[in-house]
């Protein structure tokens, strides 16, 4: 069966942070050629090859950046859910893993599906019927608006406001190159007074720029680090597993690790974060392997976002905790004094300055008290980590959003090879066009419907 | 009333005798209907009423395009033509533009003449007053004499005559344009027919006599060495050019207009129509530049026997005195005397999101309308939409399927799909930036994109096509040739892609063996070897872009019943009516999500009733 629609579609289908597996979806006429770029070599027969309707196991990469051990579905054209090509890879159900291969689909020519898209299609080739379409119609709508509100509430404002931004430069250089395009006989006066290619310049900082916020947005939202530090014997460990014995614990894209790692993902409150358990690398030190392990617990303490100092309440205070939070100064955590269903030996008082800062929670890891208390304080963290990011310079997007600035950026930086050649305002155009239209997957609005706008309010032209 | 049915009934009424007018009859006519042009005056026939000049940036696009669907713009512009330029000839290939300076009087004559020699059209001087229905399709016309004409289509093309009002200074008085009544009796019949109708404003320059003008100190602007015609059966052009003048207004100009501003009908109110941004009138660029000294005129001939010459940037609607101040303020002007005085001109228009794509109505079955009725600006739009129009009627009275350009095929397109999709609310200019896929539309290929279409509706000869066909081999020759010849160790195509390059170039860098082509042949292999890249990835856009066009709407469809869509989607939707999915997401306010919702509806209705 030919698909009446051309290009190629892919998304996350499975629902955000839930579930021990993610599904990534692709559709399309070039769907199994897409999928093939993550497969890489060596993964056995390629997939154009297989069988419709086979699962097999493959180390997906791109670009030689390792995304995850997954399972890979290929369903071909007409017997798969769209009715097209599709490809599914079953990947672990983190969040950075999913976005990880949805962006190398992306890079290799499919875009992101919009709300309901797979089922539209599935319809349109006669794969499902009337009920389940009509469904589908109303929940098109209610996702459309749920994803504004999302993105409108995930940056504060703020991608609108500098993307708006990013479009009135890129449009004030198209509205001159094309002033002079059309009106070859006017005395067109350039009236910036630096000429386009500086401009252009410009441009391609603000996007760049964009990019890079967007980028780091993503890491704090993706990624935020909670590193478990405190003496031998504290209880970091048994703490590190209550966290993660209630959620469910989720390996990291980092290359290498695993289940047995000492740093697990969780989703506390639909938002990943990344727990580092510093006992794991403490252990037996004394010994050269113990050596390389301090070294690199306190390399976790540098990397964290956020410390949960453990200290035994059953004992008092020791120059061990004085030495470890030392290393703490200048972060933010929570002080957990543990064992508190032993008798207490310890006085909050007495605490070394670096901690006096920090909220402290008695705890006790054996019986579960206090757990919860220690979630809900991470996840407090994290929701001013996100209002804070609103307003400095990172910018949380979806995948499509930054998908879009991405090809912003291309069209950007076609456009300055182009002019930096000389000549070919119309190829400048055309790119500074393609850069436009990107942007228009972000604010919902047609820069064309300004162009002309603008060249009449800018220069006097006509006869 | 005097009543007089004339015995003849005819195919198709063409009301209106101007460059819309003319190029709808004569499509009409050629396709074999009978076909009756109703004027108001026969001496006006495809009239130029502003400047004498054809094409120019994206309408010499418009030109070309007309020409290779069978229309006679193009050819009755390299008949009547006295200068000949192509614009924008250092910029790259998609935005050079043929223009010529026409001689008007010629060019209306010759007009006339191939409209009164063609077959099964009849002309008349008759001035349109209503428009009758039978069952909600047009019949009937009746004239202001009471004569009354019987037709299966109509056609209307009344530029600027529906309630036209001319402004020149205090003074306005009802005119289609200087020295023609208005057509007041039509305005009120389309209106009674339940059009929705603006208000538009156009104007014109005044008109000097040559020899009171000093030419000695401004800059003469001649021809190309080389006049490329318009139309693709013209042969080379074998003409004495005339040039053009460029001057500039002086500081007092700027003084005299600000002096006198409240004596304009724009500036004191009484206009209240929408100007063309693209045409300022000379108190606009005064006003809205006011840091800008002085402004560039361009003093063009208004024929070969004519000493009469239009001053072109000096559109005005001041009084008559101060336009004669302004004008003899002006280097080289300084004794000059106007013949004629510019002026506005205000008039009705019929909100053009009312129209088919075929430029039917859609609310009268059978009514075309074409021209600046639908609210465009300048004679070569007119004459896209005429020929469009004439056709689409031939081919309804014919029963055979309408004929729509989408914006991947033509100007033509473009200029059609803004007009009834978005809908204007000031004239409408054509721009090669409306147009997308621009690298792909250039007046260099016209012919090979559409001459083929022409070819199918009966305007294109077959020997015309043969001529096609040999240019088509000439061309492959031509791009085979680039690839395999050499120079050292680059191609010759390879040389040519360079920006700086042309065809030109080529033997002097060492490239032999070319043959000797036409200019047209050399343009085109020219372009396809520039843009080759980019001309892969418009194609690729445009392969998307037609999926989207051709998922059809099949009418009527009542959008209230279409769950899921905000009110505002169901109200525009069910304004626009759009004939594909690819025109509802072209409606300014509808979403990706609103066209999702409207696809699977669709889907669902063509499944329920199979076709």
């Amino acid at each position: 069966m030919k698909s009446i629609l051309a290009d190629n579609i892919v998304a996350i289908s499975t629902p955000p942070g839930k579930g021990a597996i993610g599904i990534v979806r692709l559709s399309g006429p070039h769907a199994i050629r897409i999928a093939g770029f993550l497969l890489g070599g060596g993964a056995g027969k390629p997939l154009d090859a297989r069988a419709t309707h086979t699962l097999q196991r493959a180390q997906l990469a791109h670009d030689g950046v390792y995304l995850d051990d997954a399972l890979v579905a290929v369903m071909k054209s007409p017997r798969s859910y769209t009715g097209e090509d599709m490809v599914e890879f079953h990947c672990h159900g983190n969040p950075l893993v999913l976005a990880g291969v949805v962006g190398a689909c992306l890079k290799e020519g499919a875009r992101g599906a919009l709300p309901g898209e797979f089922t539209r299609r599935a319809f349109l080739n006669g794969k499902i019927d009337l009920s389940q379409a009509e469904a589908v119609a109303g929940i098109i709508e209610a996702s459309s608006g749920r994803a504004l509100e999302l993105s409108m509430r995930q940056a504060g404002g703020e991608l609108s406001r500098r993307v708006a931004r990013l479009m009135a430069g890129l449009l004030d250089i198209r509205a001159e190159i094309e002033a002079r395009l059309e009106f070859p006989e006017e005395e067109i006066e350039d009236d910036s007074g630096e000429g386009h290619s500086f401009a252009l310049l410009r441009a391609a900082v603000e996007c760049r720029a964009l990019i890079t916020a967007q980028t780091e947005g993503m890491r704090i939202r993706d990624g935020v680090r909670v590193a478990i530090i405190g003496k031998p014997n504290a209880g970091k460990s048994s703490i590190f597993n209550r966290l993660l014995r209630a959620e469910r614990a989720i390996v990291t894209p980092e290359k290498g690790t695993t289940r047995d790692s000492i740093e697990e993902t969780v989703m506390l409150d639909g938002m990943a974060v990344t727990l580092v358990d510093t006992a794991g690398i403490c252990r037996d030190h004394g010994d050269e392997a113990g050596k390389a392990g301090v070294a690199r617990s306190m390399a976790a303490v540098d990397l964290a976002d956020f410390l949960l100092f453990i200290a035994d309440a059953s004992v008092p205070w020791s120059g061990e905790d004085h030495e470890i939070t030392a290393r703490s100064k200048g972060k933010r955590g929570l002080l957990v004094l543990n064992k508190a269903d032993l008798p207490r030996r310890m006085e909050l008082e007495d605490r070394p300055g670096e901690l006096s800062a920090w909220k402290a929670l008695w705890v006790s890891a054996m019986r579960g008290d206090g757990i919860e208390d220690i979630k809900k304080y991470i996840i407090g963290y994290n929701n001013t980590l996100y209002g804070e990011s609103a307003e400095e310079s990172a910018i949380v997007c979806s995948a499509q959003q930054s998908d879009a600035l991405h090809r912003c950026d291309d069209g950007i930086q076609s456009a300055l090879e182009l002019s930096k050649q000389g000549g070919q305002e119309e190829l400048v155009s055309m790119e500074l066009k393609k850069a436009l239209d990107a942007l228009e997957a972000i604010t919902g609005e047609n820069a064309d419907e300004e162009l002309l706008d603008r060249i009449f309010s800018r220069f006097c032209i006509g006869k | 009333m005097h009543t007089y049915i004339y015995p003849k009934t005819y195919d198709c009424i063409v009301i209106g005798g101007g460059h819309a007018g003319c190029e709808a009859a004569l499509a009409a006519a050629r396709m074999g209907c009978s076909v009756l042009m109703l004027t108001g005056n026969l001496d006006a026939i495809a009239r130029m009423s502003c400047n004498p000049a054809i094409g120019g940036i994206a309408k010499g696009h418009l030109v070309r395009e007309i020409d290779a669907l069978g229309g006679e713009m193009g050819k009755n512009t390299d008949v009547t033509g006295i200068q000949f330029k192509v614009l924008n000839r250092k910029k790259g290939p998609a935005v050079w533009s043929s223009r010529a300076q026409a001689d008007k009087l010629a060019y209306s004559a010759r007009m006339k003449r191939v409209l009164e020699e063609q077959a099964g059209l009849d002309l008349k001087q008759e001035m349109a007053a209503r428009i009758m229905t039978a069952d909600g399709s047009a019949n009937t016309v009746e004239c202001l004499t009471g004569n009354t004409y019987h037709s299966a289509a109509v056609i209307v093309a009344t530029g600027t005559f529906l309630n036209g009002l001319i402004h020149i200074g205090e003074s306005s008085f009802s005119a289609g344009r200087a020295g023609e009544s208005a057509a007041v009796e039509l305005a009120a019949s389309l209106q009674g027919l339940g059009f929705q109708m603006g208000r538009l404003k156009t104007g014109t320059p005044p008109r000097l006599n040559a020899k009171g003008i000093d030419v000695s100190g401004m800059v003469r602007q001649d021809g190309d060495t080389v006049p490329l015609p318009f139309s693709f059966s013209s042969g080379k052009l074998n003409i004495d050019q005339v040039p053009c003048y460029i001057t500039h207004t002086t500081e007092s100009t700027v003084k005299i207009i600000r002096d006198n501003l409240h004596r304009s009908p724009l500036y004191g109110g009484r206009i209240k129509g929408t100007g063309v941004r693209y045409c300022p009138s000379i108190e606009d660029k005064v006003v809205r530049f006011p840091d800008k000294p002085s402004h560039q005129i361009f003093i063009e001939p208004e024929g070969r026997h004519t000493a009469e010459v239009y001053l072109n940037g000096v559109s005005t609607s001041l009084p008559y005195e101060v336009q004669v101040a302004v004008v003899r303020s002006i280097e080289g002007l300084e004794r000059a005397e106007i013949m004629r005085p510019g002026y506005a001109v205000e008039y009705d228009y019929v909100l053009p999101t009312q129209l088919y794509p075929t430029l039917e109505t859609k609310s009268v079955r059978n009514i075309f309308l074409a021209g600046q009725i639908n609210g465009t600006s300048g004679y070569e739009e007119a004459a896209a939409q005429g020929i469009m129009a004439g056709i689409n009627a031939a081919l309804r009275v014919k029963g055979r399927e309408a004929f729509v350009l989408d914006r991947s095929e033509a100007y033509i397109g473009v200029l059609i799909d803004d007009l009834v999709t978005k809908g204007t609310n000031e004239p409408y200019r054509m721009f090669t930036s409306r147009a997308e896929y621009r690298l792909f539309l250039r007046q260099d290929n016209a012919d090979i994109r559409l001459m083929p279409c022409g070819r199918t509706l009966g305007l294109i000869s077959d020997a015309q096509i043969a001529k096609l066909d040999r240019k088509k081999d000439l061309i492959r020759e031509g791009l085979h040739n680039l690839a395999e010849l050499r120079s050292e160790n680059m191609t010759a195509e390879q040389l040519l892609r360079r920006p700086e390059m042309s065809w030109a170039d080529l033997p002097r860098l060492g490239i032999t063996g070319l043959p000797d082509y036409d200019a047209e042949v050399i343009e085109q292999i020219e372009s396809e070897v520039k843009y080759a890249g980019y001309l892969k990835r418009q194609l690729e856009d445009i392969e998307r872009f037609r999926k989207m066009e051709s998922l059809k709407i099949p009418g009527p469809i009542d959008y209230s019943l279409m769950h899921g869509l905000k009110k505002e989607a169901r109200e525009k939707l069910q304004k626009i009516r759009p004939v594909s999915l690819g025109q509802a997401a072209r409606i300014s306010g509808i979403t990706p999500a609103d066209v999702s919702i409207l696809m699977i509806f669709l889907a669902r209705e063509s499944r329920l009733h199979p076709q």
